[in-house]
């Protein structure tokens, strides 16, 4: 994503790259997609070893990586190798748990390998769906929150809870506590997700891991960083229905010619083109800015991009299927598979939204 | 270099291209001198002939700089489009009797390209050029010539093999004494903005010296490339499109506009900064190449289109925001002429290669769609 010389995220990218494009094709990753659907949850024996291997979570959780800016540009590029890949392994979900740990300051409470999950409430900046009461040598939590992407493979739920003064609190709670229901299920893109609830789970003081007003900015940096590596992870699926939409007006044959022949649909394939160049390059500018931390800067530069990147995902997902026609809307080809992920993208981010969040961080009375 | 707009531009005229009012040629041509006397006139040129030597990014900046700040766009046909030419292809006599004269803005030049019968499919032109002696003689007609009438020279494309084996091949360029060369009688084209801004050319036995040729004799479509391809860095003129958005914020703001119709043009406002900010994003990324090295690529024609589209919502939006007042036409005040001022940008997806071949050079050169028919099997990547 980062325009940079950088050799480590070079390596990086050509590792995910090669790992995804040429050791694990389409078929093998359907095929694992499929048997989630059965029911037997995300077979962790194929793909994660390797992802794991490849060192996604010293990227995010290394002490020394939160102050590092390159760190944040070598999630990214993972994050759009798996896109493109259409990878439903949730190494996003996991670079995010070991990223806010780290940025909390208690990087040390994941054991190694460890797949903790955070909130969706703290990841998009809303109120969180769990309360806090102290009781004698821990706390009682209760409360819900639903959709936690990769939460059906989630072993820590990284939760954030107020007490009944409203302070905040991050805990780490392992999802197999009594009293914590994980109700896992598939998306339509094929990734894992769960709702997770909480019924009066009486916990170990150990599971609280950070308090206080000080954990507002660690919550603001993760969720900045989660939404541009989500738009990257889109990024890189647009860059994929592209390649494949491309592919399809060269081979595909009617009227005696390919269907890359009539104007009109190239015109329409280069502003899909077009589209992915623009929330490419302004992702990639986010990126860098985001690097400095949440300032006003960041802020309005990622407000740019998702919109950007919802807008464009939403074109090419629907130009990819129209383009591709009956085939485009079948489950052995790639190109249903962007649709859906890319809807799931600007869905989560829905550009209206964001458009409005700009203009409140950018009033326009302020005529000089 | 905003300090130096804010000193040496004339106030009144700053204002006017805020707030999208007319600029006469004879006000930009003093903002011309007013540049040359600080050695601003073309920084991009080699410092030999006047330029600063700068790098692209300074030069850039320079470019989006001044824009945003409200001083008016130089004629970009001698200082742009025909000097890096004619530094690269033209004889040191040509570079000496003409460049100095295109940096101090003495000389008005004119682009001859289009025709009649060519306007997209540039190639196809006819006007002809034939070598008498030591005179090239002209005949034919041009088309769409901007400010024809009020320059000193054009640089022109001219068909001097009509039996090349393709049209590309056939087609020289000609520098043409405009003011001083019988034979050449320039017509104006009325537009609905009101103003002679567009000419019509023709050619009746006008005689140019043979020395008035560039390069060589039947290469002139290699030159228009470069033409073509110079600045276009700032391709998509980001910061006119800056200074476009803040007038329209204050536009907005002290506006009567109430309630929801203030709430939807807001809405719109923030529509066109965001997607504004993706522009900015790319035009940045094209630099940054360009620093190590690479030449501008198909970013260039991204931008010109989008660049345009962006205009074009701008000025709309400057309408909307302004209400019926915007309809009147040649009353003073700032809400008079803001519809004219739209239309007038509706030629900026029309010129340079309109937007259509803009996507068609991307398809055949980026996509490689017009290409026939591929053997590559289907599926192969997921």
């Amino acid at each position: 994503m980062i325009d940079t010389q950088d050799d480590v995220r070079r390596m990086l990218a050509d590792g995910v790259d090669r790992l995804l494009e040429r050791e694990y094709g389409f078929e093998q990753r359907d095929a694992m997609r499929k048997a989630m659907a059965t029911g037997q949850g995300l077979d962790k024996s194929v793909l994660w070893p390797r992802l794991e291997e490849l060192g996604i979570f010293m990227l995010a959780a290394d002490k020394d990586a939160v102050q590092d800016p390159a760190s944040l540009g070598h999630m990214s590029v993972v994050a759009e190798a798996m896109g493109r890949g259409l990878a439903i392994e949730p190494a996003l979900p996991a670079m995010l748990g070991a990223r806010l740990a780290a940025l909390a300051g208690t990087a040390g409470v994941l054991a190694d390998g460890q797949l903790a999950v955070v909130a969706p409430s703290i990841l998009h900046g809303r109120e969180s769906g769990f309360g806090a009461e102290a009781m004698d040598g821990g706390w009682r939590l209760s409360g819900q929150e639903d959709v936690w992407l990769g939460g059906d493979a989630a072993q820590i739920l990284l939760l954030s809870a107020r007490d009944m003064q409203g302070v905040p609190h991050l805990f780490a709670m392992p999802a197999d506590q009594p009293g914590v229901t994980c109700t896992p299920y598939q998306l339509f893109d094929g990734r894992g997700a769960a709702n997770v609830a909480l019924n009066s789970v009486e916990t170990n003081p150990a599971y609280l891991v950070a308090q206080g007003e000080a954990l507002a900015d660690a919550f603001e940096r993760i969720e900045l960083e989660a939404s541009l590596l989500n738009a990257c992870d889109a990024v890189g699926a647009m860059r994929g229905a592209n390649a494949l939409t491309l592919e399809q007006l060269q081979t595909r044959h009617q009227f005696g010619r390919p269907i890359g022949a009539f104007q009109a649909l190239q015109h329409r394939m280069v502003d899909m083109s077009l589209v992915l160049e623009l929330a490419d390059a302004l992702v990639a500018q986010a990126m860098v800015a985001a690097c400095n931390g949440p300032d006003a800067g960041g802020w309005r530069l990622a407000c740019g991009a998702l919109v950007r990147t919802a807008l464009s995902s939403r074109q090419i997902a629907e130009e990819t299927v129209q383009m591709h026609g009956g085939m485009g809307l079948t489950e052995e080809y790639p190109a249903a598979h962007y649709f859906a992920r890319l809807t799931s993208f600007e869905l989560l981010y829905p550009a209206e939204e964001w458009t409005e969040r700009f203009a409140r961080l950018a009033p326009l009375d302020k005529a000089a | 270099m905003r300090d130096f707009v804010h000193s040496n531009l004339d106030q009144d005229v700053r204002r006017r291209v805020i707030c999208a009012q007319p600029v006469s040629l004879e006000e930009k041509r003093v903002w011309h001198a007013t540049l040359a006397r600080q050695g601003w006139a073309a920084p991009h040129w080699p410092v030999e002939w006047g330029g600063t030597g700068w790098s692209p990014a300074k030069n850039y900046l320079f470019v989006e700089t001044l824009a945003e700040e409200g001083a008016p766009e130089l004629s970009p046909f001698g200082l742009q489009l025909l000097a890096p030419v004619l530094i690269r292809y033209g004889t040191e006599q040509q570079k000496r009797s003409y460049l100095p004269k295109i940096l101090s803005g003495e000389h008005r030049w004119c682009q001859g390209f289009s025709e009649p019968g060519a306007g997209s499919d540039l190639a196809s032109l006819k006007t002809r050029a034939v070598l008498d002696g030591d005179q090239w003689v002209i005949n034919g007609q041009k088309m769409w010539t901007t400010v024809a009438h009020a320059a000193d020279m054009m640089f022109c494309l001219v068909r001097t093999d009509p039996d090349a084996p393709r049209p590309q091949m056939g087609i020289s360029m000609l520098l043409i004494d405009m003011k001083n060369t019988p034979g050449v009688d320039v017509r104006p084209i009325m537009l609905l903005n009101g103003e002679r801004t567009t000419n019509e050319v023709y050619f009746d036995n006008a005689r140019v010296p043979a020395a008035n040729l560039v390069g060589e004799v039947n290469e002139g479509w290699n030159y228009t490339r470069v033409v073509l391809g110079n600045e276009r860095l700032n391709i998509a003129r980001v910061g006119l499109c800056k200074r476009q958005l803040r007038h329209l914020e204050q536009v907005v703001g002290r506006s009567g506009l109430s309630g929801e119709g203030r709430k939807r043009i807001r809405r719109h406002i923030a529509g066109v900064a965001l997607d504004l900010m993706s522009v900015e994003a790319l035009s940045l990324r094209m630099l940054g190449r360009y620093q190590l090295g690479d030449a501008p690529g198909f970013e260039a024609n991204f931008l010109k289109l989008k660049g345009a589209e962006l205009q074009q919502r701008l000025t709309r939006l400057l309408v909307e925001a302004t209400g019926p007042s915007a309809l009147r036409l040649g009353a003073d005040g700032e809400d008079s002429n803001l519809l004219k001022n739209h239309f007038d940008t509706r030629v900026v997806s029309i010129y340079g290669g309109s937007s259509e071949v803009q996507r068609n050079i991307v398809a055949k050169g980026m996509l490689g769609l017009t290409k026939p028919a591929s053997t590559a099997v289907k599926g192969a990547r997921a």
